[in-house]
């Protein structure tokens, strides 16, 4: 029954009213011309409502002039008589047939690379890694074949120990999992020397097997031997070994910096600009003109993918840049306050330069020079940090 | 009966298949199949009259209704009072 509805309404079907006196006459040659009548009811002697196919409905016309009835129209329904309704508007079933082409092929390609479980590499050094075998933004997603490119990169890569591709819409996620250098193991057996691993002033030295070249207080260099793997015996003469010695060095590092009590200080004023951005790849449409009416601002740059569900990610990004605006005020420090602030300002240096922070406490000694000048402070900040220094080097 | 041989007999063929003998359905009060029908001899919402190879089917009832007519089955609804036929034999 539902499916015979289904058929009739694809086909298209036409209310019809005939009004007559012959009725079952009508009907009867209906039957033997094998016209399809559904819902076939009387609404009183002469007048019967029906409904029949769009395709014999000229038929039933001549048979109603034979029969001498009425055929009357009610209504139309089913998809041949939509059309037909609708087909001024031609336009417009174009366009939403070339938008749902379009958003079919647009999934097709991939739009979002997204990075996990990196922790030295950056995002951008691993996408670049990943385009070299062949996954970009705008790549067929069908050509990409997951498996080898990541057996591939497992392969070629030391640094990466294992790295996953996955292909979730329009959005490539790769997790990578990092592995760290394991330092070479030179054999026991095998000749060696033992050289610095940074310029520092030896703190301690203590053979086990070899020839020291240096003594403690001395200032080596990166690279410098300080144990050479050679033993002079009175008996044996000279002889080559595996150099063995646990040698620390104190490295000295210090920064110095003057500020004055009185400073300009940048303070946000509160006044916000809001600026829209659409970039479709490296094409761009400014929403708004102009460059920022601030005279001194800082920028935020946010970027936002457009995206469909979770996953498929288009290629177009709303780019939001906001302007914050400065000022420059004059601010008195007392000296309490401009002697953290300018060691924090001098830690954050050296830990850039030196990561102090990876050393235990008691290897490190922190020193801290105040000088009170008459318009400012005068702060040298200085760390000895103490490391084993010595590395084993294969002399063959 | 004639037109039921022997070999349908064996196979187990429906007699409305192979003759045109009518088969009627009667689901409920409300629904009357007829398959294998003729001709509609009279039709008004409180009488039917429906003719087949063996006779003419009467239904009298209220609100009738010929739902589904194709060439040979035809199904009436409505309240349905009762039902006779005229054998021509």
């Amino acid at each position: 029954m539902i499916l015979k509805l289904i058929f009739m309404f694809f086909a298209g079907y036409v209310n019809i009213v005939v009004e007559g006196f012959f009725i079952e006459r009508f009907l009867n040659i209906c039957r033997n011309k094998k016209i399809f009548i559904q819902d076939l009811q009387r609404e009183n002697n002469t007048y019967i409502k029906a409904k029949i196919l769009k395709s014999d409905f000229n038929e039933i016309v001549h048979i109603a002039k034979q029969t001498k009835c009425k055929v009357k129209i009610h209504k139309k329904s089913g998809i041949p008589f939509f059309i037909n309704r609708y087909r001024k508007r031609k336009i417009f079933a174009i366009a939403v047939l070339v938008i749902a082409i379009f958003i079919f092929t647009i999934t097709k390609f991939v739009w979002n690379i997204e990075v996990e479980g990196n922790e030295n590499l950056s995002k951008e050094e691993i996408i670049n890694i990943v385009k070299e075998y062949g996954i970009n933004v705008g790549k067929l997603k069908s050509k990409i074949d997951t498996q080898k490119i990541s057996n591939e990169i497992r392969l070629n890569r030391e640094d990466l120990s294992w790295i996953g591709i996955n292909i979730k819409g329009t959005n490539v996620i790769i997790t990578v999992e990092e592995s760290t250098k394991i330092p070479e193991i030179i054999d026991k057996n095998e000749i060696c020397d033992i050289i610095a691993s940074k310029d520092a002033v030896i703190s301690k030295i203590i053979v086990q097997n070899g020839t020291a070249k240096v003594k403690e207080g001395d200032k080596v260099k990166k690279g410098d031997v300080l144990v050479e793997g050679v033993m002079e015996g009175e008996h044996t003469g000279i002889r080559q070994v595996h150099a063995d010695a646990d040698v620390f060095g104190s490295i000295y590092c210090e920064k110095e910096k003057k500020e004055e009590f009185v400073q300009n200080v940048t303070v946000k004023t509160g006044n916000e600009q809001k600026k829209n951005e659409i970039c479709i790849n490296n094409f761009k449409i400014n929403l708004n003109k102009g460059v920022s009416k601030f005279k001194n601002y800082d920028t935020i740059v946010t970027n936002q993918k457009i995206k469909f569900f979770s996953n498929f990610y288009f290629p177009i990004e709303i780019k939001t840049t906001k302007y914050i605006e400065l000022t420059n005020e004059p601010k008195k420090y007392s000296e309490d306050e401009l002697k953290s602030k300018i060691e924090t300002e001098l830690e954050a240096e050296l830990e850039k330069e030196y990561e102090v922070s990876k050393y235990d406490e008691k290897n490190k000694n922190r020193n801290v020079d105040i000088q009170v000048e008459n318009d400012g402070l005068k702060v040298k900040l200085s760390y000895e940090l103490k490391e084993e220094i010595g590395i084993k080097r294969n002399l063959n | 009966m004639k037109n039921y041989d022997k070999v349908s007999k064996f196979l187990e063929i429906p007699r409305e298949v192979v003759s045109n003998i009518p088969k009627i359905t009667i689901t409920g009060f409300d629904e009357i199949l007829i398959e294998n029908f003729k001709g509609i001899l009279e039709y008004e919402d409180f009488f039917t009259r429906i003719s087949t190879s063996l006779g003419n089917i009467n239904i009298n009832g209220f609100n009738l209704k010929l739902n589904q007519m194709t060439d040979d089955d035809i199904i009436v609804t409505g309240k349905i009072e009762n039902i006779d036929f005229e054998n021509k034999n």
